[in-house]
């Protein structure tokens, strides 16, 4: 090959370098989120500076050319597509519980028995919030020992006491889903969420679903 | 547009395409087209690794960045270096092939499989740190990260693995192809540019997987 070649090379040597550089200079810097924005839109120069002159793209055929642009194709598409299914649907990653929070204890086998199970609680097996509809005990305690017990535990202002099978059964029999969207939206001395609106619907389906165990009635099955 | 086979294509009078090809750049066309099929399946193979890893980063920022911090930015900074001009030296052996430049040929393929060599080593190095620092969550080794963030920094940490793994095995493989195309062309075996140029194009993208391994991963924490 000819001398402007090897020249040609060697710039684009350089200039890869430089931008590794510039990456890792940049780490110093607090850029807030343009932080990842910048390194991510520099190794895509990176790569596209390597595509295009150490692997010869700029002079390749058509076809292989097709080839290639359709691997980056289907990446975009690929990568595109998941990312906004996962910041607009999937509700527990963009609250950061896609692994137990910190705190969060199993409970043992045994100890918590899921109302809606006969064959009982094996925590070690299930996620903190497993079935959509079905109120998780287990979780529902935490919220009970921290929100609820406040009125329910002594039954304040006309709250049914937990343990009080008689007035829990009167309730449960309108349907666990009336009493959820009773304590979700406030009913008599009932404040919406019990005054926190930051517990979601399934956090209160769960705290419904421990104190109903708790006072000794079993849902019936699905 | 005028384009040219990537592969340096000598005069036909030199070489003759195999039976199934027109000319021996129609011929050199198809060996590039099937090496680009499959380095697309190798971009969409890590593609889902660096996806899943986005995700994870995007559901727990700053564990990641905490986890991020832990790891060796001089050893990976120096390892990218590396690796970019274990790129340049590569293109070098090609551009040796077809002036029938055989000394240089040796030489660079040689730099090319040796500076690969010098990436693993060093990668080597910063595997035992982090074994050493129980920062390794593979093979039931101890893992110790302070809380509140020690089960999203073993995530993290079994994506560096996986990552790092996967590359250094393919790197790996790479430097097997360079030390056959050396033990060809010491061999002074004929017709070598369409298989020096096409390790090539492994070789690069090798390099160019780590161009988005090194920011993912080190540069997640900020080091200011």
């Amino acid at each position: 090959m000819d001398e402007r070649t090897r020249r040609n090379h060697l710039l684009v040597w350089l200039l890869l370098l430089g931008l590794l550089g510039l990456n890792i200079a940049s780490s110093f810097l607090d850029l807030g989120i343009f932080n990842p924005i910048l390194t991510i839109a520099v190794a895509a120069l990176q790569a596209f500076i390597i595509v295009t002159f150490f692997m010869y793209m700029r002079s390749a055929a058509p076809v292989p050319r097709i080839a290639a642009a359709t691997g980056f194709f289907w990446l975009l598409l690929m990568i595109g597509l998941t990312l906004t299914d996962y910041q607009t649907r999937f509700e527990d990653i963009a609250l950061g519980r896609l692994l137990p929070e910190p705190g969060w204890e199993s409970p043992a086998v045994g100890q918590v028995p899921n109302p809606l199970s006969e064959s009982g609680y094996s925590p070690a097996h299930r996620p903190p919030t497993p079935d959509a509809a079905a109120p998780d005990a287990a979780s529902g305690e935490r919220i009970y020992a921290s929100v609820c017990i406040a009125c329910h535990g002594e039954g304040l202002g006309g709250a049914p006491r937990t343990g009080d099978k008689a007035a829990w059964l009167k309730r449960a029999e309108q349907g666990v889903d009336s009493l959820v969207a009773h304590a979700v939206n406030g009913f008599k001395g009932m404040p919406p969420k019990g005054g926190h609106p930051e517990l979601s619907e399934q956090d209160v389906r769960n705290a419904i679903g421990y104190m109903l165990y708790a006072s000794g009635i079993e849902l019936p099955k699905r | 547009m005028a384009y040219r086979s990537v592969i340096p294509t000598p005069p036909e009078a030199e070489a003759k395409p195999a039976p199934q090809f027109d000319s021996l750049r129609q011929q050199y066309e198809a060996d590039t087209l099937g090496i680009w099929i499959f380095l697309a399946s190798e971009i969409l193979f890590f593609g889902g690794v660096f996806m899943t890893y986005t995700v994870y980063r995007a559901a727990y920022p700053e564990a990641f960045e905490a986890a991020s911090g832990r790891l060796d930015l001089l050893l990976g900074g120096i390892n990218t270096a590396i690796l970019l001009t274990s790129s340049l030296t590569m293109t070098l052996a090609d551009d040796a092939v077809l002036p029938r430049n055989r000394k240089a040929l040796i030489g660079w393929l040689a730099v090319t499989a040796l500076l690969g060599a010098v990436f693993l080593a060093i990668k080597g190095v910063e595997y035992s740190l982090e074994f050493g620092a129980h920062l390794a969550p593979i093979f039931a080794r101890p893992f110790e990260f302070p809380e509140p963030h020690t089960e999203q920094a073993r995530l993290f940490f079994s994506f560096y693995f996986a990552l790092t793994g996967l590359h250094a095995v393919h790197l790996f493989i790479g430097i097997v192809v360079v030390l056959i195309m050396l033990v060809l062309a010491i061999r002074g075996a004929p017709r070598l540019e369409a298989k020096v140029t096409i390790a090539g194009l492994y070789w690069h993208l090798v390099d160019l997987i780590w161009v988005f391994v090194f920011p993912l991963l080190y540069l997640a924490a900020r080091h200011g």
